[in-house]
């Protein structure tokens, strides 16, 4: 993958190679870029064909399987066995012993000091909490900021398309050169410099890294919500932000809870944008597992991946508790 | 500042709408191309035409959701759109009232919360708000309803809370859109006779959109026919009816028989026509050129059988009988021609003869 080769670039070969990078990743960009205005071709104009929540609501049909479901089912658990279970018992496994191969003695070693560890060691349980702030609130304002792009491209005609393609643009920058980019545009800017050691450099990484994610999140959120509820607000005598106000983002609100909860787990989960920016006080669970492998500290990486799929997965459930049903994932 | 409510009655003097070759593209498309019209108070008028004719982006660009290109949009004195002075009044700040297709009702709030939405907007004391609303939902028919979500309610009281909703803020005109097409059938006959009668009674003027000839006849005062973006005419349903100034107009309304016809001589008011070699005298209904093909339009209740030494009649065979319930309806085929007419009961000839009075067939230039 480019973006481990890129990695490898500065850290295997040990010499600094960012025009190397800075070159690679323009291509990169170009090539993505060139796919974007392939897909814009193709799909065409979308605007008012998916509309879905009108003032009437909508319902989803089933799809009657037959016999064959349990074929299915079958095929599914054991897709979702080897791809997912088994990998994520071994690392969790991995993190509750200390050492392991054949011939171990597994009441022998068992431990739970790998986690304590975690959270003892500051860096580490610093990554935890920073992990969980970047996720929730930095989840929060990148979300404000989508929505004010999503409704740009709605409505903006002309210039909606320009929006579109832009925010298109991060899906061809790998995280690590973004990560990469914001390091120096946070070293080189000089009224930015305060900001590089503050959580807030994350959250504008991340908010742009993910932003073709977010944005589309949004926008088809956005689509099911039919523009008569807005327009009838207005000719009730509602400004422009009050008719949004008090029309759609009510109705908005349940697509804006799934979007946020589908960012949250994005951004506990992301790890190369980090990697570059982490500073002390800003370390997060990804970006530190990344530099902890090349110290080989494996006890502790596999505590600390446990923890990042235990946080993902109470939050997911939380999500399905509260009737979010994500479709995008 | 918003115009309070006691304001608006007092500078309620002239409240005409005034529309003035309005014209408006849609993604670079001509949808309006120069459109007259003018509503007075009280009146109700219908925006009558096919689909694509432009009769539902009249009513935006007066509703303000749509920007006109060119023209003007007054009510009163005051220009709610301007062309020339580059003057556009957002939909806000020109207090109508407006029933969607949808209703477009907000779900999330209740019957009594929508109808008070444009009154709190207009900073009206809460137990002013409730007495209007309340008032309002009586007088419309949905008293003890106001605690219901939109959802909970049926189609045509759905309707009723968007028509309750926007006459809450005692707008000076009412703009509709289809307001009966949701409704079913048997229903919409009901609501036809209500929605006329309410109308009248809150003494608004109201234009309305449909495409439905019957309900446009039923509760319309007055009817534009609109045709790719140009009004053909306007006037009562029985003017529209009686006097179609075009071809378009007499085909639109009520169905009719439309055949060629050989032009033979003008006779002042009326023209002589040959249809499949039968001689036919028709009101003439524009520059008609002897010796040209003309359309002759002949609506299926002006044909009756022809009684014996009756003039002005053509013979044909006669093709089907469809029994309707409350009548027949039979085709007749004269030459290449075939013609339609209604009778009571059923025919036993097979060859017929049909006539038609002179004044109830029109002839137009093809």
């Amino acid at each position: 993958m480019v973006t481990t080769y890129l990695y490898r670039l500065t850290t295997i070969t040990g010499t600094t190679a960012y025009h190397l990078m800075a070159a690679l990743s323009l291509v990169i960009v170009l090539i993505a870029f060139s796919l974007v205005l392939l897909q814009r071709y193709l799909l065409g104009r979308m605007e008012g064909r998916y509309v879905a929540i009108g003032a009437r609501g909508y319902r989803t049909e089933r799809l009657p399987l037959g016999r064959l479901r349990y074929l299915w089912a079958l095929l599914l658990g054991v897709y979702l066995l080897v791809a997912v279970v088994l990998p994520v018992l071994g690392v969790v496994f991995r993190s509750l012993v200390v050492s392991w191969g054949p011939g171990i003695d597994l009441r022998e070693v068992l431990t739970l000091s790998h986690y304590a560890a975690v959270f003892q060691l500051p860096n580490l349980s610093r990554a935890v909490t920073n992990t969980l702030v970047v996720a929730a609130l930095g989840g929060i304002a990148a979300l404000a900021f989508y929505l004010l792009i999503a409704l740009g491209i709605q409505r903006g005609r002309g210039w909606g398309r320009v929006l579109d393609y832009l925010a298109g643009l991060p899906r061809a920058v790998p995280g690590l050169i973004m990560g990469l980019a914001f390091l120096w545009l946070f070293l080189f800017v000089k009224p930015l410099a305060p900001w590089r050691n503050t959580l807030l450099a994350l959250i504008l990484a991340y908010t742009v890294v993910w932003m073709p994610y977010g944005v589309r999140l949004l926008t088809a959120a956005l689509l099911q919500v039919g523009r008569e509820v807005e327009e009838a607000a207005r000719i009730a005598g509602a400004s422009p932000v009050r008719a949004f106000l008090d029309g759609t983002l009510p109705l908005l609100k349940g697509g804006l809870l799934t979007a946020w909860f589908l960012l949250f787990i994005q951004f506990v989960r992301e790890y190369s944008t980090g990697v570059y920016l982490m500073t002390a006080g800003t370390e997060v669970i990804g970006a530190q597992i990344v530099a902890l492998w090349g110290t080989g500290a494996v006890d502790v990486i596999a505590a600390l991946a446990s923890l990042q799929v235990v946080v993902v997965s109470l939050v997911f459930l939380l999500a399905n508790r509260l009737g979010v049903r994500p479709q995008g994932l | 500042m918003q115009p309070t409510l006691v304001g608006t009655r007092f500078i309620n003097g002239d409240s005409t709408l005034r529309v003035e070759a309005l014209e408006v593209h849609l993604g670079g498309q001509p949808v309006l191309k120069g459109v007259d019209l003018t509503v007075v108070p009280g009146e109700v008028v219908a925006l009558l035409g096919p689909s694509g004719s432009g009769k539902t982006t009249l009513l935006r660009a007066v509703a303000g959701l749509v920007r006109p290109d060119g023209g003007r949009i007054l009510l009163g004195s005051e220009a709610f759109f301007d062309g020339e002075r580059g003057l556009f009044l957002p939909p806000e700040r020109r207090n109508l009232g407006l029933v969607f297709q949808s209703y477009a009702l907000w779900p999330h709030r209740t019957v009594y919360e929508n109808v008070a939405y444009g009154l709190r907007l207009r900073r009206m004391p809460e137990k002013e708000v409730r007495e209007r609303v309340l008032s309002l939902l009586d007088r419309l028919g949905l008293t003890g309803l106001e605690g219901r979500y939109p959802g909970a309610l049926s189609g045509g009281q759905q309707q009723r809370v968007s028509l309750a909703r926007a006459l809450a803020y005692d707008p000076k005109l009412l703009l509709l859109d289809e307001p009966l097409s949701n409704l079913d059938a048997k229903l919409r006959d009901q609501a036809r006779v209500w929605l006329r009668e309410t109308l009248k009674a809150t003494g608004k003027a109201a234009l309305f959109v449909t495409h439905d000839q019957v309900e446009a006849m039923a509760i319309a005062d007055r009817i534009a026919l609109l045709n790719e973006g140009r009004i053909e005419q306007v006037g009562t349903s029985e003017e529209l009816y009686r006097n179609p100034r075009t071809l378009f107009v007499a085909d639109f309304l009520g169905n009719p028989n439309v055949v060629d016809a050989l032009v033979v001589a003008l006779e002042g008011e009326l023209v002589r026509l040959e249809l499949s070699g039968f001689p036919l005298r028709a009101r003439a209904m524009g520059s008609l050129t002897p010796g040209r093909l003309g359309k002759l339009v002949l609506r299926p209740e002006a044909l009756r059988v022809a009684g014996p030494g009756e003039v002005n009649a053509v013979e044909g065979e006669l093709t089907h009988s469809l029994y309707l319930g409350s009548h027949y309806e039979h085709w007749v085929r004269v030459g290449e021609a075939g013609l339609r007419f209604l009778s009571p009961a059923p025919l036993r000839e097979r060859r017929l003869r049909l006539a038609v009075d002179p004044e109830a067939a029109l002839a137009y230039p093809a």
